[in-house]
């Protein structure tokens, strides 16, 4: 049975009649927009994953307590942020210096530039190095405001559920995303001015 | 001061692309305030940058291990029931249901509790007749005189104290004297 097309609330009361593949569809929907987020929280690509494994089993563990009315995108990220969170926390307690951190800034930051097909070798080549900048740009932005541009710009999410999942009003969720862009441009700006990354070129 | 209708547009341009009457009235503001341009452009920019950046996926059997973790969860939890259910068909069949065998549990521990306290407060208070007969020292069935006997107790009584005011005295000196 093909279960692509079955929505977020339909799945989830298959998985409640104990239908366990359609936790698998689920699953499948949401690893790569979770492990991102938890990549941007934690910026470590192996806890990232480990990350990922403990939300999905809370999300099975605690799916009773999803209430249909609901949204589901909503309470699958808050359970990843809330998770992460978590982690952060433990990891202040007890800080743990990984290998990870001997190799240089470069090689660990996992980002990949997509869709180049219509795109020349050299701006393919500057917008690598900007999207590379921007990747570490984006790690002096706080973390509230990182999650909440990157739900909104990435995920496509609502202000009305990012403004749940952060656990704020729409309006500080609107004020967020707007100081974490402003933060971005005015950081980006030197290089956009260079010449050579003209803005005409990711237009 | 660019107006708040360029950040709707721009609002508006994340989420969908903009039709062509959007399109008039962004010219329209670029045309009143001349840096709104440059800062649209810088915008677009931005959002570009942030639709391209991307961490790679993670691991292709991630599904796979949190399925197996569930799998096991599941096959303890049945275990588990398992493992009660047996304990319990001790007491009755295993298809019953646990909150019927429960409640006659407890009715019956609470019939039990009953009886036990009612002897107790039966034994302090003592308020049996037989019992209370039987435990005071001395005193058997034997050595209690019949009703009938105690029918004229008054009579008696009445009869003795009357023979102790009798002046026997003075009854000797009239009869001396006749």
């Amino acid at each position: 049975m093909d279960l692509s097309d079955t929505t977020d609330l339909d799945l989830v009361q298959e998985i409640r009649d104990g239908n366990t593949q359609s936790f698998q569809v689920l699953m499948d929907r949401y690893k790569n927009p979770i492990y991102q987020m938890a990549y941007r929280m934690i910026l470590d690509p192996f806890e990232a994953e480990d990350l990922l494994q403990v939300v999905f089993l809370q999300v099975y563990r605690n799916l009773s307590t999803f209430k249909p009315q609901g949204s589901f995108r909503a309470w699958i990220f808050t359970i990843a942020r809330n998770t992460c969170l978590n982690e952060i926390r433990r990891r202040r307690r007890k800080p743990v210096k990984s290998l990870d951190e001997l190799t240089s800034d470069s090689q660990k930051i996992p980002f990949q530039v997509v869709d180049h097909e219509q795109q020349n070798a050299n701006q393919i080549l500057l917008q690598d190095e900007l999207v590379d900048i921007l990747g570490r740009i984006l790690k002096e932005v706080p973390e509230k405001q990182r999650t909440a541009l990157l739900l909104y710009q990435q995920e496509n999410l609502s202000y009305d559920e990012i403004s749940k999942i952060l656990g704020c009003s729409i309006g500080a969720t609107k004020s967020l995303i707007f100081r974490a862009r402003e933060h971005l441009k005015v950081r980006l700006r030197p290089y956009l001015n260079e010449g050579a990354w003209t803005p005409a070129v990711f237009l | 001061m660019i107006p708040i209708r360029y950040q709707e547009l721009l609002e508006i341009s994340h989420q969908r692309s903009l039709k062509a009457e959007e399109f008039v009235e962004l010219e329209k503001i670029f045309c009143a305030y001349p840096d709104s341009r440059a800062q649209w452009q810088e915008d677009k920019t931005m959002d570009s940058l942030l639709k391209q950046l991307s961490v790679s996926a993670p691991s292709v059997d991630i599904c796979h291990r949190v399925m197996h973790t569930i799998q096991q969860e599941n096959m303890q939890k049945c275990a588990r029931k398992q493992s009660i259910f047996r304990y319990l068909s001790f007491f009755a069949k295993v298809d019953q249901p646990i909150s019927a065998i429960g409640a006659a549990i407890f009715l019956f521990s609470l019939s039990g509790v009953f009886l036990i306290n009612e002897t107790e407060t039966f034994k302090v208070d003592g308020h049996n007749p037989d019992y209370e007969l039987n435990s005071l020292p001395g005193i058997s069935n034997s050595d209690v005189p019949s009703p009938d006997v105690l029918q004229d107790f008054a009579a008696i009584i009445y009869s003795a104290e009357v023979e102790k005011m009798i002046d026997t005295d003075l009854l000797s000196t009239l009869a001396s004297t006749q």
